[in-house]
């Protein structure tokens, strides 16, 4: 076995891909990167499927696409073929879209007994408030983070509504579930039906503020630039334009790295515990921002990193792409067409991080799909087409 | 449960990695927490349950590291050494985050040619950077996350890059660090090779700035954080509000136009809302968004957060309140699902905590258990 090939470990498994915007199409990106036949199901008719801007050359890599309207009979016949001969359905429709179009899990496990069908949906398939609408944007809010990061104000500033959270979040959690449900069937056959909510992949990962809730502390802990625990610690301004740096001194090695670095011994004997730095917090902060105040944030990491200190200059993503590190590990590839994309979140110890193909055209494998797959003859494609179920 | 029969070994600290290996035990795996005399730094974290005190006192310690077993094993000594190996000899998984001086992940797979190693650290194992000093809140600031938190905003100068909230993103890093493993599980149990993963935490947060390559591929390269009045660099894109109500607020969403015709009749189809220049279109009510707010939050002061937002997804637009903690623990969604489990301390002091965020249900061994008791383990002990 190549080290290719074992580490395409989905090679052979197929997986029809309803899902769009971002959650849904991260997940399948990932399972195309580790070896799936990732098809997604499109239309013609759909202008968010046909513009292809913004993100979505970078959520769709290792996909083909073909286009189906599932709105009529015929095209949810095809789409019946096509799930019986595949083995995962990833989807994030209106609970009203599923049973309207035959597309839910009941449905389709009749046809295909072991399949692993998987929802990620705002608040999930089941409960009082199933059937609402949402947005990624407004998750951010229902799920309790935005007002941990910022009080909440009439211009959105500095909440945490931007960037995009819940979405990545839960490509994360969607994509661990099924990997293991794959090793589940792999083992004994089941299939499984996996029911994701993104508001509660959101809350999930809060769990000190809801612990103080209940432990009737008067603190909501972390948030912003509060991380909790260092002292001193914060976002710092720099010399120059909208110019900042990220400090954390936690322990007792840093605080000498961090006064090494100030050259300001006199600071070491009166704070020398991590307790007496948190006391006097407020106090640090105040000695290292105006340290830091007349020094650029480039030329300031670079002194405190070598002094051992935590710290990062805080950098817009021009800055990201150029990052040495991150380039060293091969976190943004190149592709075929020599735009950029990014990787899989992971790396093993030969430096592979899964396939990275161009995002397909839309309808680029509908012969793939419909000859090659289906079985269907030239003149039956043509027909369909012509009656609008392809296309 | 999915993961039955997986045996894994971690040998880590602090939120990520722990959070790791905790995802794979809450599916079904068999969890060994070994730590150093003294036990995980974690166990000294607040909160602790009022009145405990001790190794065992943190409830943050407890959410993370729920369902495991603990031993003590000094890696520093002869005995704990040959207990690490008898240790890994019966694993199919090392979780590790380990300074890369301590731990030697080739010598280590040629010594236990079946075990899968997922290496979980600030900077990853490889690159100019690897073992360089680094906490989550740096690398967010590191990697572009913390700048977007804050973009646009009226005056970039007096108001800084953001970290996340509460400890989301060591978690969701952990998160990651579960697939990862997965991934590795799945490479095992084909029959190949069992790799070595290398994750890093500062990859992560690269790894959802897309929206900044997006950006970059488009040409963009200032990236400036002032607010313009111009489509894309209103607050959320200039069509989603938040709004004050009674107490509180809610964010709506009624970005199509059928939305927004659903939404202004809820609202009692008011005088302004045939206005054409102000609201006719999506780009008016960009370019209007500040006055709109005004005019809209007239009708939503009048009700409390939920009443807004169970009227407005009545008429299929999209809205829901800004959450506080306490309001979560009681959200009838949350709780209809069974999202929270009970975290017990070893004083019989029990808390709500959140369960996985899904449900899952296979065809021939059951669901996924929801509204679990749960514990964490004690220093040295069982969970």
């Amino acid at each position: 076995m190549s080290a290719e090939r074992g580490q395409l470990v989905l090679a052979g498994l197929r997986v029809v891909d309803f899902s769009w915007i971002i959650a849904g199409p991260m997940t399948t990106k990932m399972l195309g990167a580790m070896g799936a036949e990732v098809i997604k199901i499109e239309s013609t008719t759909r202008a968010e499927h046909a513009a292809r801007g913004g993100s979505y050359p970078l959520l769709n890599n290792n996909k083909h696409s073909c286009t189906i309207d599932f709105t009529k009979p015929a095209g949810q016949e095809l789409l019946h073929r096509l799930v019986a001969i595949s083995d995962v359905v990833v989807e994030n429709f209106s609970a009203r879209v599923l049973a309207k179009y035959r597309l839910g899990y009941e449905e389709l496990r009749k046809i295909r007994p072991d399949l692993l069908y998987v929802s990620a949906s705002g608040v999930g398939r089941t409960g009082p408030q199933k059937d609402w609408l949402a947005y990624g944007t407004l998750l951010q809010a229902y799920s309790g983070r935005a007002g941990l990061i910022g009080p909440p104000n009439l211009k959105l500033e500095a909440m945490g509504i931007l960037p995009v959270w819940t979405d990545p979040v839960t490509a994360m959690w969607e994509t661990m579930a099924i990997l293991a449900a794959i090793h589940h069937r792999r083992r004994t056959g089941d299939g499984a039906y996996v029911d994701m909510s993104m508001l509660e992949g959101t809350v999930t990962l809060l769990p000190e503020a809801l612990l103080r809730h209940s432990l009737g502390s008067e603190r909501a802990g972390p948030g912003g630039n509060e991380d909790g625990e260092s002292a001193p610690g914060g976002c710092f301004r720099c010399a120059g334009e909208d110019d900042w740096i990220a400090v954390a001194v936690r322990s007792d090695a840093e605080w000498q790295g961090l006064w090494t670095a100030m050259e300001r011994p006199d600071l070491a004997a009166a704070y020398g515990s991590a307790a007496a730095r948190r006391t006097a917090k407020a106090e640090l902060d105040s000695v290292l921002g105006g340290w830091l105040a007349g020094r650029h944030a480039e030329a300031a990491e670079t002194t405190l990193l070598a002094c051992g200190v935590p710290a990062a200059r805080s950098r817009n993503f021009a800055g990201v792409i150029g990052d040495e590190q991150l380039a060293a590990r091969g976190m943004f590839p190149h592709l075929a067409d020599d735009k950029r994309t990014f990787a899989l979140p992971w790396r093993d110890a030969t430096g592979w991080r899964g396939r990275a193909e161009t995002a397909p055209a839309l309808g680029g494998s509908n012969a793939y799909v419909f000859g090659d797959l289906l079985g269907l003859s030239e003149d039956e494609i043509a027909a369909l087409t012509a009656e609008g179920v392809i296309g | 449960m999915l993961l039955t029969g997986t045996r894994v070994l971690e040998w880590a600290e602090g939120l990520s990695a722990p959070f790791a290996s905790r995802l794979l035990g809450d599916l079904g795996a068999e969890v060994l927490k070994i730590e150093a005399p003294g036990g995980d730094p974690l166990r000294q974290r607040a909160p602790f349950w009022p009145g405990e005190s001790g190794a065992d006192a943190s409830a943050l310690f407890g959410y993370v590291n729920a369902g495991k077993a603990s031993e003590v094993v000094d890696t520093g000594s002869a005995a704990g050494r040959a207990r690490l190996e008898a240790l890994l000899d019966q694993a199919d998984i090392l979780i590790e985050s380990q300074p890369p001086e301590v731990v030697d992940v080739a010598a280590l797979q040629a010594r236990h040619p079946r075990l899968t190693v997922l290496s979980l650290t600030p900077f990853g194992r490889s690159g100019p950077l690897s073992g360089a000093p680094a906490t989550d809140f740096t690398l967010q600031h590191r990697a572009g996350f913390a700048w977007a938190m804050a973009r646009p905003v009226d005056d970039p100068q007096a108001r800084g890059p953001l970290g996340g909230a509460d400890h989301e993103g060591p978690l969701a890093v952990g998160v990651t660090g579960a697939l990862a493993a997965m991934w590795g599980l799945l490479v095992a149990q084909a029959g190949g090779p069992p790799p070595a993963i290398d994750l890093a935490s500062h990859d992560f947060y690269a790894h959802i700035a897309f929206e900044g390559l997006a950006d970059w591929l488009t040409g963009e390269r200032r990236f400036s954080r002032v607010r313009v009045k111009k489509e894309g660099t209103e607050a959320a894109g200039g069509l989603t509000w938040i709004l004050p109500c009674r107490t509180g607020w809610i964010m709506v969403s009624p970005r199509e136009q059928h939305q927004w015709d659903r939404w202004t009749a809820l609202l009692g189809d008011p005088a302004w809302a045939r206005d054409v220049e102000l609201c006719s279109t999506r780009v008016h009510r960009r370019r209007n968004f500040f006055e709109l707010q005004t005019l809209m939050a007239e009708w939503t002061r009048q009700f409390a957060p939920e009443d807004v937002a169970a009227r407005t997804q009545a008429v299929q637009v999209a809205c829901f309140p800004v959450s506080t903690p306490g309001e979560l623990l009681a959200n009838a969604q949350l709780l209809h699902r069974g999202l929270f489990d009970r975290l017990v301390s070893p004083g019989g002091q029990s808390v709500p905590v959140p369960g996985l965020p899904f449900k899952a249900v296979t065809t021939g061994h059951g669901p996924l258990e929801r509204e679990r008791t749960r514990r964490g383990p004690s220093l040295g002990g069982a969970p």
